[in-house]
């Protein structure tokens, strides 16, 4: 007989923990925000700086085009002298104009040095906070079965999982076991499945020691670098 | 060819798993694949760290299928190998083959 009442409370703190963990990484996101806001200010403030220097040097060229155009039209009443000044000027405003649109194709939205700086650890927040949204998602189908044999297991495996694999890897823990289940009964689907979480556990523990030894490895190259 | 290049024993097995069941390489299919013809007990959660490590350096994809009531209505993952992941592992068994011969008897499977 199951306890549904207490296996209610375990999953609500499990919850709550993932909560916690969900709001970290939303506080994060908000504090990559501000800085994220103020190149994207300064991106947009400069791209309009350079329309406006754009807009002003088309705006001038249009001018003296104007200015120029009705003597163009009655050129055969002009003196040799003035022609020919004026066919120098009209040539020139030609080439003005060419490098005009050259500068307006080549022309693309500024991207500050920050930026750069910025994309990755962002990236890496907007992949955690997908990550997190996976897991809340993965949370509701295993607090519809809180009456299934396996649920503390689950609990246990969505707790310690990354959001990417719980779905996925949780389906394939179950279909198994339902398997298992029919063919060797439930002491023996029960004994396997404890068996699989327990290697699923220790595997996942395990490649988050590597990766932690592998940044204290490099902080402790760095710190030696710098002492030198 | 660099580090990233060399395909591990495991990473081999799961390929070569994916490869035989072809539309249906999914993480359960996988594991009793390998355990079946392989003799190997896999825990399912080493094969995800595998098929992650093997999806991030190209070799396969995956794609996600259906959800089924005996999964608890989640949805299974399944994995093809890439053309580049077919390239990799025929580099790999053949230089196993090259290094074993004369020594012992390899089918040949590529």
């Amino acid at each position: 007989m199951t306890n549904l009442p207490w296996r209610i409370q375990i999953g609500s703190l499990a919850f709550w923990i993932h909560r916690a963990g969900t709001r970290y990484w939303w506080f994060m996101a908000h504090l990559l925000g501000i800085p994220a806001k103020l190149i994207i200010t300064v991106a947009q403030s400069t791209s309009r700086r350079r329309l406006e220097k754009l807009r002003r040097a088309a705006d001038d060229l249009h001018d003296r085009v104007i200015s120029i155009t009705p003597e163009l039209q009655t050129l055969d009443l002009l003196t040799p002298h003035r022609k020919n000044e004026l066919l120098a000027a009209h040539s020139a405003l030609l080439r003005e104009a060419e490098q005009l649109q050259g500068v307006a194709s080549k022309m693309t939205s500024y991207r500050p040095p920050g930026a750069s700086v910025l994309l990755p650890p962002m990236t890496y927040v907007q992949r955690k906070l997908i990550s997190r949204q996976s897991k809340t998602h993965s949370f509701r189908k295993i607090i519809a079965r809180v009456d299934c044999d396996t649920f503390y297991w689950d609990l246990l495996l969505w707790l310690v999982l990354p959001g990417g694999y719980s779905e996925a890897l949780l389906g394939d823990l179950n279909e198994e076991y339902m398997l298992r289940h029919s063919s060797e009964g439930e002491a023996g689907a029960r004994i396997w499945y404890r068996n699989q979480t327990t290697l699923t556990l220790k595997d996942f523990f395990w490649k988050n020691i590597e990766r932690w030894a592998a940044l204290g490895t490099l902080i402790d190259l760095l710190d030696r670098w710098l002492r030198k | 060819m660099s580090q990233r290049d060399h395909l591990g024993e495991f990473e081999q097995l799961v390929l070569l798993a994916i490869l035989r069941l072809r539309r249906d390489a999914y993480g359960m299919t996988i594991r009793r694949e390998i355990e079946k013809r392989a003799a190997r007990p896999t825990s399912i959660g080493a094969l995800y760290l595998t098929l992650d490590r093997l999806e991030q350096k190209g070799l396969i994809q995956s794609d996600v299928g259906e959800a089924t009531p005996e999964r608890g209505g989640r949805a299974k993952k399944f994995f093809t190998v890439n053309p580049s992941g077919r390239q990799m592992l025929r580099q790999s068994l053949m230089a196993i083959g090259k290094m074993a011969k004369g020594y012992f008897h390899i089918p040949e499977v590529v």
